[in-house]
Formats: C-alpha cells, structure tokens, sequence
C-alpha cells in the first residue's frame, strides 16, 4: 500500500511539474499572474503578440517621439519661414535616440520634400527640433517623426499638417524723381513706382532712404509711407544744405513680412532755395517780404501748355483783381530759375480772373515767349530750363510783371514757390499739398 | 486544475512522508516535486520536478521546471521608462513586467557522504531554458498593451518577447531521508540562461519531496 502510495504522488508530481514547464503556453504564462511586483492580475493574454512580441529578447523600447510645434493645422505665412520642428523627446530604454523627420505633401509620405535622419536629440525642455529649408508656399505639408535608440527604430508619431502660405514677392522699387543727377531745390519731394509684385500682397509700404553718402553710411532720414496709386511720394521731413545727396527706396509687404531688394541708389544735386536771397527780375524786388497767403496746388505740363494752379485763384477767398487798362488782373505767374548757381525770379504771365490756365505757353519755348528781352530780363533772358531741371513756379498777386516797385499788386501777397522738373516734352504731372508735393499724377 | 494537481501531489507525497522515520537514502531511480522561490529583482515561484538515477556516490538526473518572474532592475527600470512615457497630464499609467522561464536540464550531482540523515550534494547541469518577457501597461486602469503601437511604442525585447538558449546550472543542497524511499531535498541552484543578445541569471531556492523507487 506504502510502495502504492509513493508511486501514484511522485507520478502526479511528475505530470504536475511537466504541466507547468510548457515553455511557450499563452494559458501557463497567464496563471501565474499575480506573482510579481505589481500585484495586479492582467493576464499575458491580452497581448497583442502580433504586434508587440518580438521574437528575440534583443531591442530596446521606445516611443514615438511627440510632435509639440507647430500646433496640427498651423497655417504659416511664407515669409515665416524657416519653420522649426518640435517634438518631445522619445522615452527609450536604450541609447540617447536620435530622430527621423519627414515633411511631405502626402500624407502617406510617399515622397518626402524633407527627409532628416539622425537629429541628434535636443536637451533644452525635453525636446528635439528640425528647422526646416525654405518650403514652397501656397502648399499643405504633412509632417511627423520617430526615433532611433540603440539601433532599434521606433513608429512613427501621428502625422501632424501645417500649411505655408503663398509666396509673396516684391520687384526692386523703381525710382521715379528727381531723376539721377537732377538738380532740386526747395521741399525735396521723392517718388518711385510702385513695385511690381506677386502673391497675396495686402498693404506695401515704401521707405525712402536719404543720405549724403553713396555708401549709406550716415542716412540722413529714413521716411515710410503706405503705397499711393501709381506711384507714391514722401517729402522727408529734413532740412538739407547745398551738396550731392543718395536716395533709394525699399517696399514691404508688412503682413507678409516681405521686402522687395532695395531701388538703385539715385543721387542728386540739391540747392537751396531762398526767395530772399533770390534775385527779382523785372518784378517786385521786395517780393520775399511779402505775405505768402496761397499754396500753389499742382502744376501740370502739357506738350503745348503748362498749368500752374493754387489755391486762392478761385472760389469765395479768391485773390482780388486789380485793375489793368480797360479790365483787371488777378495775379502773375512767375519762375524761379538757378542759373549759374544763382537763383532767379521773374513774373511774367498775367492772369486776369478764369483765364485759361495754358495761357502760362509752350513749356519748350519759355525762351522766347517769357524771357524774350534782355534789357528787362537780363541773366534770365533767353533762358531755357533743361528737360527735368528744377525750377520754381509761383504767383504774385495782381500785375507783377515789369513791376520792380510792387505797386501794382493792391494786396502784395502771394504764393509759395513750388518746386517741379522741368518738362520741355510737356510731360508731367505734380501735386501739392499745403506747398509740399505729395503725388505725381 | 494545475493548482489542484500541486495540492494533490503535495498533500500525498507530505501524507507518506509523515508516517515514515528518517534513515539513509538507497540507491536507485527517484523522482522528486520541486517548489520554491526565486530571488533576484523580484521573488517569484518556482515549481519543478526532478528525476534521476542514484548510483554510489553521484547521481545522475533530470530536472524541469518553471520560474514565474526572474526579472531584473534592467526590466523594471525599462517598463518604468516607457510608461513615463506614456504619462500625460490628468492620466495615470501602470505597468507590470514579468520574465517567467522555463528550463530543463541534465546533470550530475556528488554526494561525497552522510551527515547524520543528511546527504549532501552538488553539481551541475546542461540543458535549454525559454526566457518570456511580457509587459503590460495599463492608463488610468485600463489595459493599453494592445494599443500600444497605435500608440506610437515599441516594446523591444527588453520588454516583450521570447527566446530559447542555453541553460547551465550550479548547484547544491541536501536530501533528508524521511523513510526507507521517501525523502525532502533543499537546495540553491544557480541558472545562467545564454541568449542571443543577451543573458539571464536566476537563483532558485527550492524545497523538494520525493521518493525513490
């Protein structure tokens, strides 16, 4: 019975032993939960073995890497970039990963536009970034990434999309005047063209550079303003001396964040203009002295005409007329001329009220319709201003012209004397606005 | 229905042992059911059995069984690396890493002589033992380890995963005579499991009833 007895227990323990070493039952695995550290009871079946059982005990675990920025949709101007790609680093039981981005515009990355393996893995706040090469706009891009530990590579994080908006460009400025080497004198008054420009553009802006360098090295006044039809126009605010000055021109597209390059640099010759210091020809010589009440407004050349306006030539504030012969005279045009350094003024067309503004004559023949005699016009005689030279338009209220003594202007007011190159073709158009050109037409 | 076979094997074995008095142990064929602990990172169980020829002053035998957690710091540590990773703000991840093995080898032990009714032994043995190790993780009390991939992770073999090797084993204890066949046996056996990237050491301490026929 004893010898029975013994036989029978070592034989279940045998079998029981035999059960329990089935080296790769999913169900052995499973009862024996409980027994570790834990203490919970999850069984080893509800692995996923397909996925995550490899076959050898080799490879360290990891995680994909979090994508932290850009934010998944973040729309991107074009002048944003570079962009940077942020993620969080990978949690590895291995080696320090290092870290795979692909940027594509699939989202089954089947050809990658951006393709970095090996970034090594940042330590600033736990995360690792990529800044991207200049993308191309107007696009949506996938992006994502993984890392590497120890040679084992991981999945890659959930794709993310960013988008870049298109590309915004802006030509050089092309500067319009005073033109290179032009003579100006008065309020300075710079204009260019507006740029050419593609893309989703909304407000330009131009900065207009001054200075008394051909290097820039010391910018006198650097002026911005908001893009005007056609052109645009900025009188800087500076007082200048006589001398050679440089100017150029840069546009920006401020929403954008884009700058067109910079214009050429144009240079020119400014003189300074003083009606008193001026000398009168052939009318009051004591012109500076009196009231300057109306601002010239425009002056606009045509090939057979020049118009000169301001404004109290008309309406209830009107100059007021002053008798001459059998009618009356409102006002005289006249022009300021720099001849030899000098300046020289003279006016010499007589308005009476309404007159039709082309009375002022021919810009080409200012020589012989104007200053045709020498013995009342001396240096100004005969003198025809050069195509874009600067020259100075004004009116003198009532008959000034061979009036050296003034008398016959009841008021003794006048203008400001506007400044605008000359135009023999009878080409141009210039605004002004409280005496400051502000447009050309 | 396993656990059962344990009690009923053990209850009978410990039963014939009870009636019986010590005395010295007869050469021969024996089989022997193992238990015990495994001491490393974790203790974990063991169960086994062994079987073998006695013949002067050696034995000849073979041994079987299965360990159900030998796992190490690395092991931990890595599981706690990848849930750390897992972690975001508001959840609460846990995990558990087993590395439950089974082995079985062939050996010899010397038994050099009696100590009073304890014989002595040691030796070694070689054989073959399949390492299993199996992660789960779970977030906020719900198991993700299916999930994980879609979760971004890769649970490498440091987690996850089997592989066979080569199993060596030192070891040594004594057997006490309980009857004429039945005996108790303690004993420390040193295992070395030989992986391909990789190698495991166990420590069983282990307590055995068996007879010999």
């Amino acid at each position: 019975m004893k010898k029975t007895a013994i036989v029978v227990s070592t034989a279940v323990l045998i079998a029981a032993s035999v059960a329990c070493s089935s080296p790769s039952s999913p169900s052995g695995s499973a009862g024996t939960s409980g027994t570790s550290g834990g203490g919970t009871s999850t069984a080893s079946s509800d692995v996923d073995a397909d996925k995550v059982v490899t076959d050898k005990l080799s490879g360290v675990s990891l995680t994909a890497p979090k994508p932290t920025s850009p934010n998944d949709g973040q729309a991107f101007k074009y002048a944003e970039q570079p962009l940077t790609l942020v993620v969080k680093n990978a949690a590895a039981t291995g080696s320090a990963p290092t870290y795979t981005f692909q940027v594509a515009t699939d989202a089954a990355f089947t050809s990658p536009v951006v393709s970095q393996e090996g970034v090594a893995q940042g330590g600033a706040n736990g995360s690792t970034s990529l800044v991207l090469p200049k993308l191309a706009g107007a696009k949506t891009y996938f992006w994502r990434a993984r890392a590497t530990s120890s040679g084992t590579v991981g999945l890659f994080a959930t794709a993310r999309t960013f988008s870049v908006g298109p590309e915004v460009v802006l030509q050089a400025p092309v500067l319009a005047s005073p033109g290179s080497g032009a003579s100006v004198s008065g309020t300075v008054s710079f204009t260019v063209n507006n740029v050419q420009r593609s893309g989703p553009v909304t407000a330009i802006t131009y900065r207009f550079d001054l200075t008394d360098s051909a290097s820039f090295s010391r910018v006198l006044s650097s002026t911005t303003v908001a893009e005007q039809p056609g052109t645009t126009s900025v009188a800087p605010n500076v007082t200048l001396g006589a001398g050679t000055y440089y100017w150029r021109v840069q546009a920006f597209d401020n929403a954008s964040a884009v700058s067109s390059p910079l214009s050429a640099v144009s240079s020119f010759n400014y003189q300074p203009f003083s009606l008193a210091q001026a000398k009168m020809v052939s009318s009051p010589q004591d012109f500076a002295s009196w009231a300057e009440t109306a601002k010239i407004t425009s002056v606009t050349f045509f090939p057979d005409s020049f118009w000169v306006d301001f404004d109290r030539r008309t309406g209830p504030d009107r100059w007021i007329d002053t008798p001459f012969g059998d009618g009356s005279l409102q006002y005289t045009l006249g022009m300021c001329v720099n001849i030899s350094g000098q300046w020289y003024c003279s006016a010499v067309v007589q308005f009476w009220f309404d007159r039709d503004l082309g009375a002022s004559g021919i810009p080409g023949n200012v020589s012989f319709e104007w200053f045709y005699d020498p013995i009342r016009w001396g240096p100004m005689a005969f003198y025809q201003p050069q195509e874009g030279e600067i020259v100075g338009l004004f009116a003198c209220a009532g008959n000034c012209r061979n009036n050296d003594a003034g008398d016959r202007s009841y008021i003794k007011e006048r203008t400001n004397v506007a400044f605008v190159p000359w135009s023999n073709s009878g080409n141009g158009s210039f605004a002004f606005s409280k005496g400051v050109r502000v447009k050309l037409k | 229905m396993r656990r059962v076979s344990f009690l009923v094997a053990a209850a009978l074995a410990f039963g014939t042992a009870a009636t019986a008095q010590a005395q010295a142990l007869r050469p021969g064929p024996y089989a022997q059911f193992q238990t015990g602990l495994t001491a490393g990172s974790t203790v974990g169980a063991l169960f086994g059995g062994e079987g073998g020829y006695s013949a002067n002053s050696f034995d000849l035998f073979f041994e079987g069984g299965y360990m159900t957690n030998t796992k190490s710091s690395d092991m931990d540590a890595a599981a706690a690396t990848i849930a750390a990773g897992l972690t975001t703000p508001g959840n609460t991840v846990t995990y558990e890493a087993k590395q439950p093995i089974n082995y079985f080898d062939l050996g010899f032990w010397y038994r050099p002589r009696m100590f009073g009714k304890w014989q002595p032994y040691g030796g070694i043995g070689l054989g073959s033992a399949g390492v299993k190790r199996e992660t789960t993780y779970a977030i906020n009390g719900a198991d993700v380890t299916g999930q994980l991939p879609a979760m971004g992770v890769t649970l490498g073999g440091d987690l996850q995963g089997e592989e066979r090797g080569f199993f060596f084993m030192l070891g040594g204890g004594a057997r006490i005579g309980v009857t004429e066949r039945l005996f108790v046996d303690v004993s420390y056996r040193y295992g070395h499991v030989s992986l391909d990237t990789d190698t495991v050491n166990t420590n069983r301490i282990q307590f055995g009833i068996g007879t010999h026929f």
